[in-house]
This record gives structure tokens, sequence and C-alpha cells, in this order.
């Protein structure tokens, strides 16, 4: 230990007292070393014959051999191993140390040099590791640590090790001046910036007077205070809330964040460009573009925006499209795909959107190799599949499209329902052939499948209700139905294809009450001309049973309700009223 | 809940019956039993039904007698399983079995056509239907089960499938008997053996499912049937011993069936109507009846340990004793009429002499008698189906209609 803090005289005085006590290779080997340290080489080499008489090969006497060698016969090219170091050629200095020291170097300061010059290739720092940790598990010694956390500086966790420079410092043998220098590097390779502080502050405790730390810890202070300021800025805070809204979906939320802090921070890009992601949320291509590009112009270095830019671009392309397949202009259409993908060749819904152009031109030869172009591009991509799925089913192919969903789901087990309408479409269409082929309970099993999977589609429970009422089944049928309005208690498709079914069961008062439930806003022709007939038809039977019950005038007068009723409509029949007056 | 908890004192004999041996000593302490809820989970744990399975279910649901030369399937089996799935709650083997019956035995629609009653390899070589009549018993059980199963299950489809299939029995299978009503015929071709005769089957039908039947529809056709059956069974047994088959003549009421190879002698059909008895609710109207009028079959179990494989039913006098099946298909009802040491002989009886396990009729009578001692289902009043397992799964809704 005297002998790490170079202090030899100390440690030659212990062991000398040792040595009286009892004749030890280990007191030998360090003897030995002290004297070759102090320059008293005859003293050493008596050591070393000692050692070589006693113990022969005992390690401590090859080590002590390989010293005196290295200060006696080869004490010029250690000489050279140290000038090449500080010269900086470790490569020349690791060589001649290798072959110095053909098999291990010998322990002590000596071989600590060893170590730290032959561990430049990931080998060699693995052997040094390897060695300085046994050396210092074997002795406890600080410096053989010191040296392993120095080698350690290159990979592995930083804090780890600034910890580990940390606890040495309490070990009593341990060189402060080489602890603090191996410390203060490592904490310089921390970033500057104010996560660093606490660690300042730890190398501070154990040495207060660092005039370097103290004015390193003063920089990073302020960094942290301006840090804090900014985050407490409420622009700041608005427009770190805004993008998480953004991101969650609530564009009415991330609209208002974002503009607030627009107002105080017009040139932040983060802000210009988190409000070009909302309006391309928004399907507001045109003006997302604009704002990428203030973006950019407050960010130059940035190449985020023009990445963006190009996504604006594409759809506004893709969107316009969409707006000409709708109009069914399909030769605009896919001229504005094109367009799309030639900005983003690769762009999977580019190519299902031309699908979808050329499914709507009966082109479906031509249509269904685009969405397998899709699909390999971007497995499970939700138009690619649902054109897919709606041509195969055209097609008849209802087999292959209920594999290709059989499959997603498979390979998707947390998006199982993503193609549920699609699938009970499918089933319709199904059911719809085994009624056809009068299996009718085939075709049940296939529509409820499909209520199952669309529950709130109400065109498929009106079908489902059908083939109950068909098999004379009224009550089931209007249990799908009321089902139905359970689920969707405000959607006039649902309460019209109620009133339907309690039409054909001739429960016109209860059909009327479900139509009553449709505000007037939302009223198609077809709800309205519904509403007439069965209005009529209920007056008609009212009619027959006061007629049939006597009460001839009042029948009479019903009967002119309807007729006038039906007469306010002129597309309806008048005849059936007619006929009872 | 176990049969003991409808309300019968109890006795230390009845309580050493299987799987309540713990309650023996709570029930001489409380004097009374209590109900005590048999360990239900969601997937109902039956052994039994698993053996049945593996020995009798085939993976595309046919339910297969292999000790038959063609390896038959008859329509009784594929009801008989539809229920005991559902008791179970093993909806994945229902569906399967209603799959194959429906695309096998009824031309792949259910809402269209009765099953046939026999399928199995043709003398060609083929598999197919071998004889396309249906059979009365079968499609009972199977509205039975897929009605219950439509409740229970939240299912709106087994629930049409019922409704339209009762709804065809009584087209096709029904006749009105004069001097009887509207009757339910064994099927609909080949039982009117004459001008005014017919030949009828008492264990066709279970009074529970008659029950069922006439509290579900809105007409009376099947209150009607329900009447007509109840007298078939009590009639055509004067001695208290139910015939496999009896003939009806008109103005002549019931006769000894000669023609058929059971000679009139009531066997390997009748064993049943003395389990449909033995599981009917307390509290429905049938039983006391029933329970009365079969007793003499009790004194004879009494009197010989084993039930008879075949019983002349006007002298009494029996050919032997009947396999071990018969024994299991008779706890039921020895238990109802609490004749308890009778029905620990029978228990004795197979504990000594188990169940082949290849004996598919034997097995399908031990799983309704032995689900049934066991508490895994009981019938009520109306003939609602109550198993265990429906107390502690959220059963779909109840609120199903009938029809």
């Amino acid at each position: 230990m005297w002998e790490a803090k170079d202090r030899p005289d100390l440690a030659r005085v212990m062991l000398e007292k040792l040595l009286t006590i009892e004749s030890n290779p280990e007191v030998l080997f360090m003897l030995g070393s002290i004297e070759l340290r102090t320059g008293n080489i005859k003293l050493a080499g008596e050591y070393l014959r000692r050692l070589e008489q006693h113990y022969p090969q005992n390690p401590n006497t090859l080590g002590l051999r390989s010293l005196y060698r290295v200060n006696t016969t080869e004490k010029q090219a250690l000489a050279n191993a140290r000038l090449m170091a500080r010269a900086g050629n470790t490569k020349e200095a690791a060589k001649i140390m290798r072959q110095l020291f053909p098999e291990a170097p010998p322990p002590g300061e000596v071989g600590l040099e060893y170590y730290q010059l032959v561990s430049n290739t990931a080998k060699d720092q693995q052997t040094a590791k390897s060695a300085l940790d046994k050396l210092y598990r074997d002795t406890g010694e600080a410096r053989y640590r010191l040296a392993w956390l120095k080698l350690q500086s290159n990979q592995g966790n930083k804090q780890t090790i600034l910890q580990g420079y940390e606890s040495l410092a309490a070990a009593p043998d341990v060189n402060r001046q080489k602890l603090r220098e191996s410390w203060w590097a490592a904490i310089n390779r921390l970033a500057a910036a104010p996560a660093t502080l606490p660690w300042v502050r730890r190398y501070l405790k154990e040495f207060p007077n660092d005039q370097n730390a103290i004015e390193y810890l003063a920089e990073l202070q302020q960094l942290h205070e301006k840090a804090l300021r900014i985050a407490n800025d409420p622009a700041v805070r608005a427009r770190q809330t805004g993008i998480v809204f953004l991101e969650q979906g609530q564009l009415e939320n991330a609209q208002r964040e974002l503009q607030n802090s627009l107002a105080k921070r017009p040139n932040d890009p983060k802000v210009l460009g988190n409000i070009g992601l909302l309006r391309l949320r928004q399907g507001v291509t045109k003006k997302a573009k604009g704002w990428f590009q203030r973006a950019a112009r407050a960010e130059p270095g940035s190449n985020k925006w023009r990445g963006l830019i190009r996504t604006a671009n594409f759809w506004s392309q893709m969107k316009q499209a969409d707006e000409l397949l709708e109009a069914g202009k399909l030769a605009e259409a896919q001229k504005s795909v094109r367009q799309a993908l030639s900005i983003e060749p690769n762009n999977a819904d580019g190519f299902a959107l031309l699908g979808n152009i050329l499914a709507r031109g009966q082109n479906l030869a031509g249509a269904e190799p685009l969405y397998r172009e899709a699909l390999r591009r971007d497995a499970g991509n939700t138009s690619a599949m649902r054109g897919l799925i709606e041509l195969l089913s055209r097609n008849g192919r209802r087999d292959e499209a209920q594999t290709l969903i059989a499959e997603f789901r498979q390979n998707n087990p947390k998006e199982a329902n993503r193609f549920n309408e699609s699938q009970a479409s499918l089933l319709r269409d199904e059911a719809e052939a085994f009624i056809s082929a009068h299996s009718p309970s085939h075709a049940l099993l296939a529509l409820e499948t499909a209520v199952q999977l669309a529950p709130r589609d109400a065109w498929i429970r009106y079908d489902l209700a059908n083939l109950y009422g068909n098999l004379g089944l009224q009550t089931l049928s209007r249990r799908v139905m009321a089902e139905g309005v359970a689920l969707t208690p405000n959607d006039p498709s649902m309460n019209y294809a109620y009133a339907l079914v309690l039409t054909a069961q001739e429960r016109e008062i209860e059909a009327l009450q479900r139509l009553a439930r449709i505000p007037l806003s939302t009223r198609s022709s077809a709800m309205n001309e519904l509403e007439t007939r069965t209005w009529i038809k209920l007056r008609i039977r009212q009619a027959t049973k006061l007629q049939a019950g006597g009460r001839r005038d009042e029948a009479i007068r019903m009967l002119l309700l309807a007729e006038q009723r039906a007469a306010d409509k002129p597309k309806c029949d008048q005849t059936s009223v007619r006929r009872l007056v | 809940m176990t049969y003991l908890s409808m309300g019968i004192r109890c006795k230390i004999g009845i309580l050493l019956y299987r799987g309540c041996q713990v309650l023996a000593t709570l029930c001489v302490c409380l004097g009374t039993v209590q109900a005590v809820t048999t360990e239900s989970t969601c997937q109902a744990d039956w052994p039994a039904w698993q053996s049945f399975k593996s020995g009798f279910i085939n993976e595309g649901g046919r339910v297969v007698d292999g000790s038959t030369p063609r390896k038959q399937t008859v329509s009784e089996g594929q009801a008989y399983a539809l229920f005991f799935a559902l008791v179970a709650n093993d909806r994945k083997t229902f569906d399967k079995i209603l799959q194959w019956t429906e695309n096998n035995l009824a031309n792949g629609d259910l809402t269209s056509h009765l099953p046939a009653w026999l399928w199995g390899r043709r003398d060609d070589g083929n598999w197919g239907v071998l004889d396309s009549n249906p059979a009365s018993d079968a499609d009972l059980w199977i509205v039975y089960a897929l009605g219950e199963a439509g409740r229970l299950w939240g299912e709106r489809r087994f629930v049409a499938l019922s409704s339209l299939l009762a709804n065809r029995i009584l087209r096709e299978e029904t006749a009105d008997l004069p001097g009887l009503g509207s009757t339910l015929l064994p099927a609909p071709r080949g039982f009117q053996t004459g001008k005014k005769t017919w030949r009828l089957n008492p264990s066709y039908l279970p009074m529970q499912l008659m029950d069922w039947l006439s509290n579900r529809s809105p007409d009376s056709a099947w209150q009607r049937i329900s009447e007509s059956s109840q007298r078939i069974l009590l009639e055509s047994a004067p001695q208290g011993f139910s015939p496999d088959w009896t003939v009806y003549e008109d103005s002549k009421g019931f006769q000894i069936d000669r023609t058929g190879k059971e000679k009139g002698a009531g066997g390997y059909n009748a064993i049943r109507v003395y389990l449909w008895a033995g599981m009917l609710a307390p509290d429905a109207p049938a039983r006391p009846q029933l329970l009365t009028a079969f007793a003499p079959m009790a004194s004879f179990i009494a009197r010989h340990g084993y039930p008879p494989e075949s019983i002349n039913i006007t002298t009494g006098e029996a050919n032997g004793p009947g396999p071990s099946g018969f024994s299991a298909a008779l706890l039921p009802f020895l238990a109802a009429r609490e004749d308890s040491a009778t029905l620990q002989g029978q228990q004795d009886r197979l504990t000594a002499r188990p169940l082949r396990p290849g004996a598919y009729y034997e097995q399908a009578l031990s799983l309704f008698a032995h689900g049934w001692m066991e508490g895994r289902y009981q019938f009520t009043k109306n003939g609602s189906l109550l198993p265990s397992w429906q107390k502690s799964c959220n059963s779909a809704s109840s609120r199903l209609p009938s029809h």
C-alpha cells in the first residue's frame, strides 16, 4: 500500500519487519521491487536470488525476475517504451512492452503501465480489463481499480463509471491525484447539460477546491435555469400540450393549444410544423403545405419539413383524385393518382386508390393486381384490403375473400376486428346466394354472423329480419330490429328499416312511432312516402273495423281522411282508398 | 343444485348416493337439506361427457354406434348428444353436432326438413341416409335442445330452428286419433297400421318436453298433444310396466303390439319411460300420477335386485336381468319415489358391474341419469332446462321469444 502511495521508505521498513518474522515470497517480491524502484539494483538482485533459491516457480519469483530484467539488461527498452508512450506513439510503445513481457507483465506499477499501453485493440482491452479486475479482487488495491475504471471510459455506462470513481475516493490507498484526473476526465465526457449537475456536485464534495469544477458548475446551473425558464414558458407548454393532443387525435384541443403557442412564438418551427401536421390530419393538404414551408424557413438546417412538404403534396393529389372519383371523372382521377405516385412511388394507398378507380370503371382484371401491389408494400393496408375484398366478392370469389380476412386476423391478432364490415358484406352476399338456392338455414347463419360483425348496419339487420319474417317468425324478426335501435337509437336508417319491418307485419301504429323518431331534417323521400302509405293503411284498417262494427259514419269519415292524405301525395295509390268508400 | 334441494326431507339412505357423502353429517344435524350448489365453472367439467365424446362422437360431429355393422348414426343419437352438449355448456361440440345433423340428415336445411332417422354405410360402400323416415322422439329432443340452447346461449337462430321444426312436427308427425285426440306419431310414415289402428311408442313422449312445448306455443296444439301423451303413458301400461310399443285402436283403446319383435313387451325402448318420469320437476303436473302408476316396476326391482331386460307388461314376467345401463336409467325414478333402499341397491349393482365403455345406448342412458343425479341439470315445472352452469356463467338473455 505504501508503495502504491509512493512512500517506498515506509514500505521498506514494514516489509523488512515482516521478513524477520517469516520468509515470504510476496514480501521478498515487494522488497525487491522497492529496491529496484529506488535504484538499489544489487540489493534487489539479492532478493531475487533468495526467491529463486527458495521459491523457484513462484509467480513472485517470475515477477521479480521480469522487473529485474527491465531495470538492468532491458532497461533501455523499457525507457524507449515510456518515451514512445509519452510521444503519443502508443502502437510502438505497446510493441516494445509485448516484447519485454511476452507472457504476463509483473504486478505493480510496471504492470499497470503495461496494461495502459497494451489496450488498443478490443481484445487487448478485454485482456487488460480482466487482468486488472483479477488483480483488484486478489489484492484489494485501489490502483488496479482505478486503472480498470480508466479503461472503461470508452464504453460502458457512464454513470456506473462515475460512481466507481466516487466510491474509490473513500479507499485509503488510492492515489488521489490520479483519481482526480481520471474522474474529471470522465465528467467531461458527459454532455454539457443540466443533467450533469449532480455529478459535478458529487465530484466537488471530494475535491472542493477544484477551480475548473467550480466554474463548470456555475455554467451548468445557468443552463439549467434557462431550460427551466423555457419549460415554464406558457407558450412552450402550450406547444407541448398541443403536440400531445395531436398525437392522441384530439384535433380541436390541439388546434387551440398550438394557436395559443403560435401567438407568442410565431417563429418556433415546432409550432409551425405541428400546425401543418394538424392541417394534414384535417385533410386540408394545401394549407398543411404552407405551414411546413414556414417551418422549413424557420429551421433551415432541418430535412424534416421538406419530407412533410412532399407528404402534403402527395395527399393533395390523392384528395383531388378522390374527389374526381366521387364525381365519376375516372380518367382525370387516374391522372391525379399517378401524379401522387410520382411524388411517393411506393405508397400503398396510392396503388389502392388506383385500384378503386379501375374497379369503378368495371376493369376488375386491372384493379386486382393494383390492390395486390398495395398489399405487397403494406400488408394489411385498409383501402387495399377493402377494395380487394369487395372485388373478390363481386367476382363470386367469396371464399378467397374470407381467406384473405382470416389470414389478416391470424397475422394481426390485435386488429382482428379491422375488416369486420367487409366480412359482414361478404356474408350478406353469401346469404343472398343461399336464399336463391333455397337454403334458408345457411342464409340465417350467414346473416346472424354478419349482424354480429356489423351490429350497427341497418340493412344487414333488415335482410335478417326479412328472412325471419319470411319463415313466419315475426317476433324474432322484430327482435332483430329492436336490438338494432337499442344500439343506435338515433340512426335514421335503423329506424326506417325497423319501420319497414313493422309495416310488413301490419303493425302500422308501431311503424309510425318508429318513423316519428326520425327528425324531419334527416328524412329521405322514401321515408316520407312510407309514412304516408302506412298512415293510409292504418286508417283503412280502422275504417274496416268500424264498418264491421256497424259504425258506418265514422268509417266513412276515416276513409275520407285517408283519401285526403293520399291526394296530397300524388304518388300515392288512391285505389285502395276508393275501393272501400 | 342437487336433487336434494327440491325439498325432499333427507334420510340417511338417500345421502349415500354418489357424490354426496359430505352431506351425510350435515343432513343428520339439520334435518332438512339446504340447496347445495355443485361447483360450477363456465366450462362445465363433466368427465362422463368427455368420455362419451371421445368414445362416440367423431370430429365431424357425428355420433357413431360402432357396435352396428353399418357403423350407423341415428337421429336420436344426434339429439341426445345436442342435449348433453348443452348441459355441459360445450358450445363448440353443439355446433359441430348440429352442423353434421343438418347437412347429412336434413338435406342441409333444418328449416325445411325433419332429419332422417338412419345414416350409415350403404351396401355399395358409400355413406349416406339409409332410411329417410324421421323419428319423432329424436325430433322432439332436437327441438328442445335447440330451443333451450337458443335461450341459454342467446342464439336467435337456434330459437328459429326450434320453432320451425316444432311446427313441422305438428304438421308431419301428428295425427288426430279418434278417441285420443291430437297425437304424436313415431314417424310421418308407417305407423298407421290399419284403418283404425296406430302403432305408438310411449318412450317417445317425455312429459317435460310436452310441458315445454305447451308453454311456449300461443295455440293449444301442443297442449292437446300433451294430453294424449299422458293418456298413452298411463293407459298402455295397465299393470304398471310400460311397453316398448303399443297399438291404439279406435273404440278399443290400447292393445298389445303383437307384430313387433318385442311382442308387446317392455324393454330397451320403454326403460326410458321411467327415466323421463323420474326426472320431472317435483311440481310438474304429470309427475304424481306417473310415479304412482309405475310403482310395480319399483317393486320388481326391489324384489329381484335388478330391472328386467324385457318384461311381459300383462303378466309381469321378465326374461332376465337388464343390463347395467337399465339400472342407471332407473336411478332418478327410484330417487323420485324416495325409495332409498332400492336406489342404493341399484347403485351397488352399478358399482359391481359398471357399464361397458363401448355400449353406446347404455352410456347415453347413464349420462342422462347420472347427470341429473349429480345435479348438473334439472327440469322446471314448465319444462325449462336449468343447467348448473347457468349460475356461474353470465348466460345471455333469457328474454328471447319462443317463436
